[in-house]
């Protein structure tokens, strides 16, 4: 009855948050842009430079450096309201261009990732959970080196393995899907093993409930109770990772293009970060902030749709 | 007569990393159509066990022996998953207790409902939602249609155990194994979910009950078997075992039972710590108990034998049956319990609650009236008693008193001085804490998880303001365990190493570390087993007389209150309904809300129960 | 209420003798343990291990495949790789270590002073930790060398301001619900005062889970301080942490696959046994009364 009324306004309160967040995100990049030490002017120009004092005054009347902070503050909020992200220092291209142009490929990798992850954590949980210690402990043992390997390494052991001596995948690129193979498994592996743990420990939660044992009594049999009604509330505790998820994705993009030598926002940050492009970092961290929103928002929803207790409340 | 379920020296066993714990040990047992049997015994008993055995769902590293264990002919020893698959929801059923975590909380009423349906394939997939909704109006649940899409969690308690019971029956089982089932529920509910279950037991399902609380058994069983440490001790018809238990486990268990009906005139709790010398492993487990028991007894566990002065079909394994003379037992009639002679003049205004109120906000916005114009008083040395079921506001009262809730209206007086309510600070209270302790439900919630018994006892005494030395602190310690009925020993370890009696005895020695005026429990013994519980409300009745305590004694348990209360004060939605002295409350109820209450309580004499 | 229902599982019928409270730990658990006892000796002491300078460099055996003399191979200016990989261990572990206790002092004190503090404060310091979780902990990071600039205590701040938002977290959830225990209510009801109910109770209680999380955050930051170290950002040349030679192994792949293992086995199985002892200690510790 209600049911459609409470969501309505759970979503417009969430709503009303991610605004707050992405709000002060950006407070926050303008933050770190007001705290590098040293003449914003230098930065811009880099070490190399030899420019007269008339052009850097020049330029420093042409990108605001004068006026007073708070005053930067707001114009830089007043152009983010009409999505103007501004242009990059070194790269003399609008923000927004450069980050919807290098989005493509960082897309595809993550999806892939989580794809894989997904689909191996669900097989090794399901597979393994309650079952003979020995599966769970081989299970156990593998989800444990899947988050201890650092991506760069599990990264370049691939790339030694399977491009430079059996020369199966191409060494850098992202032409085809030869080229999104290493690097998606690379990515997908620390996923996995903190995606496989969680749904295990929930599934054997699950199953040590009072509600499997009526279940049981009623003639279900195992599997048949695990994928009716222990694998709905195990996806319970995966839908709170979601911060852990996306700063994982991230992190490990930045790495796992670098190492493979893709292009996409990991190592469009890198280079933002190396050359102090305050526009384009503070744009990078912009977007990093509202997908997190956006795949919040969504995990939200999901689980309101799992879990009718929250519901009503 | 043709068993339903024949079971014979079942033996239960599970292997853990302790070694093999026996769970079940030679229980017999036979049910017919139509009739009900309980399993009656405190924790550890193995009664669950051997419900589950019966439906194949003893767990993991289990093993299973019997002579003879068969459900309607067909032999159960020697099944495979897939057979065992066929028969439970078909011809066996299970109720467990508490629907709220035994139904899938994430799935839908009628999905529940019809799950056993469609995995036996008992009607049609089109004709399943209809059979549901005839399941649920033959539990007696209203409205059915807009129920089956409803979650548990939105059903009351009492709608939903009907639920959780109509999701057993879906197949048409011909034997109800009930675990519990009434146990979470208000006395209220209970009767009304017993009722239930007499009806499917006059309409032919065996039903297998098994409960804790022998007066609910006494309602609805016809036969009893009475276990302990995996072992049925004694087996007969329910009359007969009610008025002339011959184990002196069953004995002793009848009498702890604090009843209405049942007024315990004085200290004779059956014993609870193990004070005499174990058994050997092939003796009776009751014997370090028991004072009756011999090297005999500690040697073999005797095979079943029937008494001379019992009925037929009565039958009790023990070398001494029927020494206990001493115990009360019920007679076939009610005993004519004795006005209390009036107690000394009352003492002064100890409590003095006028005209409380608290309210809450619910997350959806409503407001929830905890209590309502609430006023209580409770003088030196009587102990008032406050009665009610879930959400009566008992426990906001409770919280109230001890200066943990502010009210929104109303004051509290406590020894003369202003307490609660009104502008009353936490620091004008600090010098009167001492005079009064609570002794809570939870006590392991009460201690921190990180300190030993001797540590939270020495913050207590550190709390009195006089800082003895450690040795004198500990010594002091080693003086309250003994005045609660225990020895130094549990001084170095933690409480969650105690047994859930030993906490509450340990709760109850902080409560007295500061010497108090008035001891505020909050149902102190709700979560102990019978005979553990009746220890402690002895306890607490001789600390009563010893140091002079007065009492605010708040129980959903009709039974307890009567034991312990000289004053007895009804709540129901937030208010005080009615108060009037025990013996008056309880043979002369006034208000029709006190009378309900009454009414439900299932009594123990088993005549009384016919014809309701 | 469930004192009074046996479960099926754990029957305490005829168990005479009590079951074991503490498990034992073990064989892989002591192993890594013995691990990480080695490896805090061979960070304090590297001249036990080896007596080959790291910084030695030699261009004439650049390059050379593990061999006798040379047990993990050269790199591309003749170092040692073995002892590069023996003085690395300092500052690989220490950028992680210092990291960890940084954000456990600064998530203990955040999260106390939100779940303490008046409603107001714990709003406002809430709002910061929710737009600082919204950054992904990398980001973050780079966010903060890029204000800093590189470097080994740059970089320990960096990864410490990452994870202080989540350890805040943990410590406001845990001091909220230690704060509502019936131990607490008990501490009241003793007349205690609130400084000594904070100080003895809510403390203790509240920071206990964190510092378990913190023994496994503790791989998790030595993988991130090395993956900054590894993108050039960290610890500078000619530092022979293990995230930066990895960064140079890079290069030299296809002709000395040495390189490109050996630095990085070494961060993993510090982190494998970081996260066994601390998963250990985890079980424990994790008292979840039932």
């Amino acid at each position: 009855m209600t049911r459609g009324r409470s969501i309505a306004t759970a979503a417009a309160r969430r709503l009303l948050a991610a605004v707050a967040v992405l709000f002060g995100a950006a407070t926050l990049a303008f933050a770190a842009l007001e705290l590098i030490p040293g003449d914003p002017v230098e930065t811009l120009l880099g070490p190399a430079t030899t420019a007269s004092p008339a052009v850097r005054r020049q330029i420093a009347v042409e990108y605001g450096f004068n006026r007073p902070v708070l005053v930067q503050y707001l114009d830089f909020i007043g152009r983010l309201l009409r999505g103007d992200l501004g242009q990059s220092y070194q790269l003399e291209r609008p923000v927004s261009s450069l980050i919807t142009g290098q989005l493509g490929p960082t897309a595809q990798l993550a999806g892939a990732a989580i794809v894989l992850a997904v689909l191996a954590a669900l097989f090794s949980a399901v597979a393994t959970a309650g079952r003979r210690p020995a599966l769970r402990a081989a299970a156990i043992a593998g989800e444990l080196l899947a988050v201890s390997i650092p991506t760069y390494w599990s990264g370049i052991l691939l790339l030694t393995a399977f491009s430079f001596q059996l020369r199966i995948f191409p060494v850098a690129g992202d032409q085809g899907l030869a080229a999104l193979v290493l690097p998606a498994v690379t990515l997908a592996l620390p996923v996995a093993g903190v995606l496989g743990q969680v749904l295990r420990e929930g599934l054997e939660a699950a199953l040590a409930e009072p509600f499997v044992v009526t279940a049981r009594a009623r003639g279900l049999s195992q599997t048949a109770v695990r994928l009716r009604h222990a694998l709905r509330h195990a996806a319970v505790p995966l839908l709170t990772l979601t911060g852990w998820l996306t700063g994982t994705l991230f992190g490990g993009a930045v790495l796992v293009e670098t190492v493979f030598g893709r292009p996409g926002i990991g190592t469009l940050t890198l280079q933002a970060v190396s050359s102090k492009d305050m526009p384009l970092v503070t744009g990078i961290v912009l977007l990093s902030a509202a997908v997190f929103v956006a795949i919040s928002m969504l995990l939200d929803l999901l689980y309101l749709a799992i879990d009718p207790r929250l519901r009503t409340s | 007569m043709n068993a339903l379920l024949d079971v014979e020296d079942l033996e239960v066993s599970f292997h853990t990393e302790a070694g093999t714990v026996h769970a079940v040990r030679g229980v017999s047992l036979s049910l017919a159509a139509g009739q009900c049997l309980a399993l009656v015994g405190e924790s550890g008993s193995g009664k669950s066990v051997t419900a589950r055995t019966l439906v194949g769902l003893a767990g993991p590293r289990s093993s299973v022996h019997a002579s003879r264990l068969a459900f309607d002919g067909t032999d159960l020893s020697n099944l495979t998953e897939s057979d065992w698959r066929r028969i439970r929801g078909k011809g066996i059923g299970l109720v467990l207790q508490d629907a709220l975590v035994s139904l899938d909380p994430l799935r839908t009423v009628g999905a529940e409902v019809g799950e056993a349906l469609r995995e036996h394939g008992v009607v049609p997939r089109s004709q399943v939602p209809a059979r549901v909704e005839e399941l649920l109006s033959r539990t007696g649940i209203p409205d059915p249609a807009s129920r089956v899409k409803q979650y548990p969690h939105q059903l009351s308690g009492g709608l939903r155990q009907r639920a959780l019971i109509a999701s057993a029956l879906a197949a048409d089982p011909r034997v109800l194994l009930a675990d519990e089932p009434t146990t979470a529920l208000d006395v209220t509910v209970q009767a009304q979910v017993l009722d239930l279950l007499d009806k499917l037991k006059r309409e032919g399902t065996a039903l297998l009950l098994i409960s804790h609380d022998l007066a609910v058994v006494a309602r609805l069983a016809d036969r009893i078997a009475v276990m302990y440490a995996g072992r049925v001790v004694e087996q007969g018809p329910t009359a007969d075992i009610l008025t002339s238990p011959q184990h002196p486990y069953t004995q002793a268990l009848i009498a702890a039972v604090p009843h209405v009906d049942n007024v315990r005139t004085a200290a004779r709790a059956p014993i609870e710590r193990e004070r005499f010398a174990a058994p050997g492993p092939d003796g009776c487990p009751y014997a370090s108990r028991c004072a009756h028991a011999d090297d005999a007894c500690r040697a073999t566990f005797p095979a079943p034998a029937t008494p001379r002065e019992t009925a037929a079909g009565h039958s009790v394994s023990c070398i001494h049956p029927g020494a206990d003379s001493v115990l009360v037992s019920i007679t076939a009639e009610p005993e004519a319990v004795q006005a209390p002679e009036t107690a000394a003049d009352p003492g002064e205004l100890l409590l003095d609650a006028r005209s409380i109120s608290k309210h809450y906000r619910t997350p959806n916005g409503a407001r929830h009236d905890a209590l309502l114009d609430v006023s209580f008083r409770v003088r030196r040395g009587e102990t008032l008693g406050l009665v009610g079921e879930s959400g009566s506001g008992k426990t906001t009262a409770a919280r109230v008193v001890l200066g943990l809730i502010k009210p929104d209206a109303g004051e509290v007086d406590f020894a003369g001085t202003a307490w609660s309510g009104g502008d009353v600070r936490e620091r004008d209270r600090r010098t009167l804490r001492g005079r009064i302790q609570a002794v809570p439900q939870d006590p392991l919630g009460s201690f921190d998880p990180r300190h030993t018994v001797g540590a939270i006892l020495a913050e207590a005494i550190a709390a009195a303001g006089t800082r003895p030395r450690r040795s004198a602190r500990r010594e002091r310690a080693a003086q309250l365990l003994d005045l609660v009925g225990l020895d130094s020993a549990p001084l170095d370890r933690r409480p969650a190493d105690l047994s859930g009696g030993q906490r509450q005895r340990v709760a109850i020695a902080r409560a007295l570390v500061r010497d108090p005026d008035l001891l505020v429990c909050d149902e102190p013994v709700s979560a102990l087993d019978v005979s553990v519980q009746a220890q402690i409300l002895d306890l607490l009745a001789d600390l009563r007389h010893r140091l002079g305590l007065a009492m605010l004694f708040i129980s959903h348990d009709l039974g307890v209150i009567r034991q312990v209360s000289d004053r007895v004060a009804v709540m129901q939605h937030g208010r005080i309904v009615e108060t009037a002295d025990a013996h008056t409350l309880f043979t002369d109820p006034q208000h029709p809300y006190t009378r309900d209450l009454l009414a439900a309580v299932p009594s123990l004499t088993p005549s009384a129960n016919s014809g309701r | 209420m469930t004192a009074l229902v046996d479960l099926p599982s754990a029957p305490t019928a005829a168990v005479q003798s009590p079951r074991p409270r503490r498990a034992r730990p073990s064989a892989p658990v002591l192993a890594a343990s013995a691990v990480l006892v080695l490896l805090v000796l061979v960070a304090a002491f590297p001249g036990l291990f080896t007596g080959v300078s790291p910084t030695a460099t030699n261009p004439v055996d650049a390059l050379t495949a593990p061999s006798g003399a040379h047990w993990l191979g050269t790199d591309e200016l003749g170092r040692d790789e073995y002892a590069r990989i023996i003085y690395g261990a300092r500052p690989s572990l220490l950028i992680g270590l210092s990291a960890t206790v940084l954000a456990v002092a600064g998530g203990a004190l955040l999260g106390l002073a939100a779940a303490l503090g008046g409603r107001l404060g714990d709003s406002i310091l809430m709002r910061l930790v929710d737009v600082l979780l919204a950054l992904p902990q990398l980001m973050l990071a780079l966010l903060v060398i890029t204000v800093l600039g590189p470097g080994t205590v740059n970089t320990a701040v960096a990864v410490a301001i990452g994870l202080i938002p989540g350890y805040a977290r943990i410590v406001r959830a845990e001091a909220q619900v230690v704060r509502r225990s019936g131990y607490v209510e008990a501490a009241v009801g003793l007349g205690l005062r609130r400084r000594t109910v904070i100080a003895r109770h809510i403390l203790p209680n509240a920071l206990g889970p964190l510092l378990v999380v913190a023994t496994v955050g503790f791989g998790a930051a030595i993988i991130t301080a090395s993956g900054l170290s590894f993108l050039g950002l960290g610890a500078q040349p000619p530092s022979p942490e293990w995230g930066a030679m990895l960064s140079d192994g890079r290069n030299y792949l296809a002709v000395g696959w040495w390189l490109g293992v050996f630095p990085g086995a070494a961060i993993t199985l510090s982190v494998v046994s970081i996260n066994l002892v601390g998963r250990h200690l985890q079980a424990r510790f994790t008292r979840r009364t039932a």
